[in-house]
């Protein structure tokens, strides 16, 4: 039970992190599996089955634009920041770390 | 890579046709490239194409991530849908209970006690259909409730107490209101409740009874109305919580009167003397057993007003 609760409470605070994780590795192009990759060289493993339907639905909402093409004799959609995106991902970021810095001072000063 | 062909397939038999192709192809690229890693840049074995399905999950879980959160009725409309709901049952119980009595008016015709509860339930069934209907289209065409944002502090009434009803005490309240209603205006016949009694035994209210028919059918009809109105807001209020108090104490006095005034009963038929006196002690049972609720009833009105152990846990005390 408390297990359950835990791993509810850190799903819901890594679900908008890994939102802008990924926004913030697609400043370069990836596709798929190398953003994973990528993801998971910075410490964040993500699921294939949540990273991949997300990067989607990014893309439906404009911030990011994709394109296939033939590398390593395989075709793959490489994903990158649209404008929006970039734009998106600026604002995004200032909130973060906003939100990082109240959370943080919040912490302390409760230890 | 035979193991990830199938269970790209797999994939697929889930995916929206307009997709699949796309997301297939994408999956593929992923899962072959984590197979070869695994292998180390060689042809993958059988073993290794496994792990990097297991990894990956079930067929219908992964396709399942494509899709939009779907619902039938999805959390922002679902609490309006729950209040729809609660007034349609109970408008729908009052029509019901209103046609029942009209009919008996026009017709002299009544029913039976479980003809009423199976009319009334087919009833509660079609308008929770219909309702659900309603709500499960909105949610499909994505409605969204304006009401929610123009809704302002100032469109609340302050009271000084409110306290959240109990739903099992108020639906066991208003099924027992309603069918008192009607048994008492005769559209509901309880006659056959005696087996083999048709014609040799008949058991019917005393003349004492008689001056109580107005003051009854007024007592329990706005215990009806002010039960479905709480059960409709949700929330006792000061006013109601009043209201509930001096109805209750209507009651008892009632209760009292009746149970000063004996015989209870006009029993006519082949029963002997001791068999009329337990029927009469039975009927003096039930008005104290339901005077015993009523009782309880304005005591926990009290307390709620009160703000005591009844309110505590679901009261706001306001200033």
């Amino acid at each position: 039970m408390e297990r359950d609760v835990h791993e509810k409470l850190q799903l819901e605070i890594r679900r908008g992190a890994i939102v802008l994780a990924v926004l913030g590795q697609l400043r370069k192009e990836h596709y798929g599996y190398s953003l994973r990759r990528a993801l998971a060289e910075h410490g964040i493993h993500v699921e294939e089955g949540t990273l991949y339907p997300l990067v989607r639905r990014l893309e439906t909402q404009g911030l990011l634009t994709s394109e296939w093409r033939e590398d390593a004799k395989r075709k793959k959609r490489f994903y990158a920041l649209s404008a929006l995106g970039q734009e998106t991902l600026s604002k995004l970021t200032e909130e973060w770390l906003q939100l990082n810095h109240c959370i943080e001072s919040l912490l302390k000063e409760n230890v | 890579m035979l193991w990830i062909k199938s269970y790209l397939s797999e994939v697929g038999r889930y995916l929206p046709p307009s997709q699949r192709e796309d997301i297939l192809t994408e999956l593929e690229t992923s899962l072959s490239e984590q197979a070869q890693d695994l292998a180390n840049g060689q042809a993958p074995t059988d073993k290794q194409q496994q792990q990097v399905i297991d990894r990956m999950g079930h067929p219908m879980k992964v396709a399942s991530g494509y899709d939009k959160p779907r619902y039938l009725i999805g959390p922002e409309l679902f609490p309006t849908y729950l209040q729809v709901l609660k007034i349609a049952f109970v408008v729908v119980a009052l029509i019901q209970c209103a046609i029942q009595l009209s009919f008996f008016v026009l017709t002299g015709w009544s029913t039976s006690f479980f003809g009423l509860f199976k009319g009334l339930l087919d009833t509660l069934l079609w308008a929770s259909v219909v309702v659900t209907i309603i709500f499960f289209t909105a949610e499909y065409f994505g409605e969204r409730l304006n009401f929610y944002d123009s809704w302002r502090a100032s469109s609340l009434k302050p009271h000084r107490t409110s306290s959240a009803i109990s739903y099992s005490d108020m639906i066991t309240n208003l099924v027992s209101e309603g069918v008192f209603l009607l048994w008492w205006n005769s559209a509901l016949s309880v006659q056959n409740w005696i087996p083999g009694a048709d014609g040799v035994l008949t058991v019917a209210l005393s003349d004492t009874w008689a001056p109580l028919f107005w003051p009854l059918n007024l007592l329990f009809g706005a215990w009806f109305l002010l039960h479905a109105g709480v059960f409709i807001r949700g929330l006792w209020h000061n006013a109601t919580l009043w209201l509930e108090i001096g109805l209750g104490l209507a009651g008892l006095a009632i209760a009292a009167w009746l149970l000063l005034q004996p015989p209870l009963l006009q029993i006519s038929g082949a029963l002997s003397e001791h068999a009329t006196i337990h029927l009469e002690r039975i009927v003096f049972t039930v008005i104290v057993v339901v005077a015993g609720f009523i009782a309880w009833d304005v005591y926990v009105a009290a307390k709620r007003l009160r703000g005591g152990r009844y309110a505590e846990d679901s009261a706001i005390a306001l200033p």
